[in-house]
């Protein structure tokens, strides 16, 4: 018997309202990711990339067709039911971070636990954990501001994984640093991956590619090429 | 959990309120402010309400007063001897008493003494416990006895006991008794001055005075202050007022030369003075509440629109439109109760330890209660908008933005 997708497009559409008619950001998206999988979307600006992350990551909801997730129709589920998924199963990985500057680099993963139900001291060790998986152990108490960008995105990493996940999701998370902070927020993607967490990884480095084993390639909306990396 | 769950909710509370210091200062303190005054207001108003209850006892239960003109007023206007008797012989199922007041010197002591002319029936008509001995009998009016009884403070502070002889404006006096009288710790409040009974006062024969109290030893008409008259009931006091009225009336103006002090009166006096207590004081908490009310919105939507961002992040972590709602009215309420029980406090303080207020205050359950129930009802209603918009922002538009 198949396992079902991680994550299933089927005709997937996205409509906007603005004040000059109805734009469409997504049409026609079919497309599916495995659990464990590592996929790279890439795609010049306005091709609809942010908004297939949103989508996968159950921010936004698709206007047409049908979204799953490990097979169940979120794009109807009620907001309670989407936002359980985004606690318990979904991490992201923002291009500004959004770190909460003036907390610790400990409080910053431990935010991830805000609304989970884990005991303190369960939450304490995991959000420790994470931060030896992205090499910050020694930063725990650091003010989050003080951090270097590639410090940053990697403790936004650590929250984002403290909770065991089964898609991390990450926007241009390499986009604002340089290339040996680059390389090690990769490796850390990497990682993860490797443990067995799916990774889909937006960025308009095409250098990138390479490390996923699977290229999809977006414009102006619509899904121009989806291939599997030798 | 639950225990995490606030220590949690408090951090993102400070955190929150440590945005705009500024602006939640200025918010607090108006807040503060207004707790302040409504706090003040709230126990001038229990002090007022004590204060009736009180004076209602300080006349005696089921007692009204028949007021004359002051001494040295019209001597037409004022209560003489006579209509003592005539009220006495008219009211037979109600008590009749009647009080001259004077003010005489006594060797040794600076201060001026109220020396009290009247009967054996005072101390029953007010409803007033002896301390010590007994108060003025028949036979002290009969034979013009110079006995005298003093208040419980005036013994106090003078020293004077039960069978001591005291020089009262160079005449003695034996002391024959000691009383307590419950208007005296309301006498500076002027509320009801004719009826309270001074710290410095001692009751003396009515049949002595007359002969002896700044006379220069000529007889004149016994003119009296106060006309006291107990009944059994609230029926029977009005139907004994509804006599004395009839009886006292005058063919040409009725009974209006007169004042009549009932529980009633009196409490309609105060209700009038605790109106004007709630009009201004609550006139000028009202305004610093709603100007606290409208900074405290203000800083609330500030806040929405500083952390857009970090609603995007709490959504993506899985926080549902009515945490990120609850987040924003836990601010609000946390500013308002920590404003509220700065300015409450500051209130108690300054009752206890400022100046003294010229209205009775007193301090219960509903003073302290009162502005919290406040404070928690401002803090919802200002952080209900701001609230709502920052439950209805999209993540997924909240994250881009930022």
């Amino acid at each position: 018997m198949n396992a079902a997708p991680l994550l299933e497009f089927r005709a997937v559409e996205k409509r906007y309202a603005t004040a000059a008619g109805e734009v469409a950001a997504l049409s026609g998206v079919d497309f599916s990711i495995q659990a464990g999988e590592f996929a790279t979307v890439t795609g010049p600006s306005g091709s609809g990339k942010s908004t297939l992350l949103n989508l996968a990551t159950l921010l936004d909801r698709p206007s047409a067709g049908v979204l799953r997730f490990e097979g169940q129709d979120v794009g109807t589920l009620p907001e309670s039911g989407r936002s359980r998924l985004r606690k318990h199963s979904i991490g992201m990985v923002f291009q500004s971070y959004h770190l909460l500057p003036e907390r610790s680099v400990l409080d910053n993963v431990l935010f991830r636990f805000r609304y989970m139900d884990t005991p303190a001291e369960e939450a304490r060790a995991a959000a420790r954990q994470a931060l030896e998986l992205t090499g910050l152990g020694g930063m725990a108490q650091r003010t989050a501001r003080l951090l270097s960008g590639g410090e940053m995105q990697r403790v936004a990493i650590a929250r984002a994984v403290a909770v065991p996940l089964r898609l991390l999701a990450a926007d241009e998370p390499t986009g604002n640093l340089d290339a040996e902070s680059a390389a090690q927020v990769m490796g850390c993607l990497k990682e993860l991956n490797r443990a067995g967490t799916a990774v889909l990884l937006v960025t308009h480095n095409e250098a990138l590619i390479a490390h996923g084993r699977r290229h999809l390639a977006f414009r102006h909306g619509r899904m121009v090429h989806d291939r599997v990396l030798g | 959990m639950t225990g995490s769950w606030v220590k949690a909710l408090g951090q993102d509370v400070l955190a929150g309120l440590r945005l705009r210091p500024g602006r939640t200062l200025l918010a607090g303190g108006a807040i503060a402010l207004g707790a302040c005054a409504l706090t003040v207001l709230l126990a001038a108003v229990a002090g007022l309400q004590a204060h009736t209850l009180a004076i209602t006892r300080v006349l005696g239960s089921h007692t009204f007063a028949v007021l004359g003109a002051a001494p040295g007023g019209v001597a037409e206007q004022r209560l003489q001897i006579g209509d003592v008797r005539l009220l006495a012989a008219n009211l037979p199922d109600a008590q009749v008493s009647a009080v001259r007041r004077d003010s005489v010197a006594v060797p040794g002591h600076e201060l001026t003494l109220d020396l009290l002319s009247t009967d054996e029936n005072l101390v029953a008509v007010r409803g007033w416990q002896l301390v010590d001995g007994r108060f003025l009998d028949a036979g002290d009016l009969a034979y013009a006895q110079r006995d005298l009884v003093a208040t419980r403070a005036l013994a106090r502070q003078w020293g004077w006991h039960v069978g001591q002889v005291v020089d009262v404006g160079a005449v003695p006096f034996k002391v024959v008794g000691i009383v307590d009288t419950p208007a005296a710790a309301l006498e500076a409040t002027a509320l009801a001055p004719d009826i309270v009974v001074r710290d410095l006062s001692a009751f003396v024969p009515e049949s002595v005075a007359p002969d002896w109290v700044g006379g220069n030893g000529t007889l004149q008409p016994w003119g009296v202050d106060a006309i006291y008259v107990r009944a059994g009931d609230d029926e029977a006091l009005n139907k004994a007022q509804q006599t004395a009225v009839q009886l006292l009336s005058r063919a040409d103006g009725g009974a209006n030369h007169l004042s009549w002090v009932t529980p009633a009166t009196l409490a309609a006096g105060l209700d009038q003075l605790r109106h004007l207590v709630a009009a201004v004081a609550g006139g000028v908490s009202l305004l610093s509440l709603i100007l606290g009310a409208i900074t405290l919105v203000s800083l609330m939507l500030a806040n929405v629109q500083d952390r857009v961002a970090e609603i995007g992040l709490r959504r993506s972590f899985g926080a549902e439109p009515r945490d990120v709602a609850l987040l924003f009215v836990a601010e609000a309420l946390g500013l308002t109760l920590a404003a509220v029980v700065t300015g409450a406090l500051a209130a108690l303080l300054l009752l206890e330890l400022g100046p003294r207020l010229p209205l009775p205050v007193s301090v219960d359950a509903w003073v302290l209660l009162g502005p919290l129930l406040m404070g928690a009802s401002l803090g919802v209603l200002a952080a209900w908008w701001p609230a709502r918009l920052a439950a209805r922002i999209e993540p997924a538009q909240a994250l881009r933005q930022a």
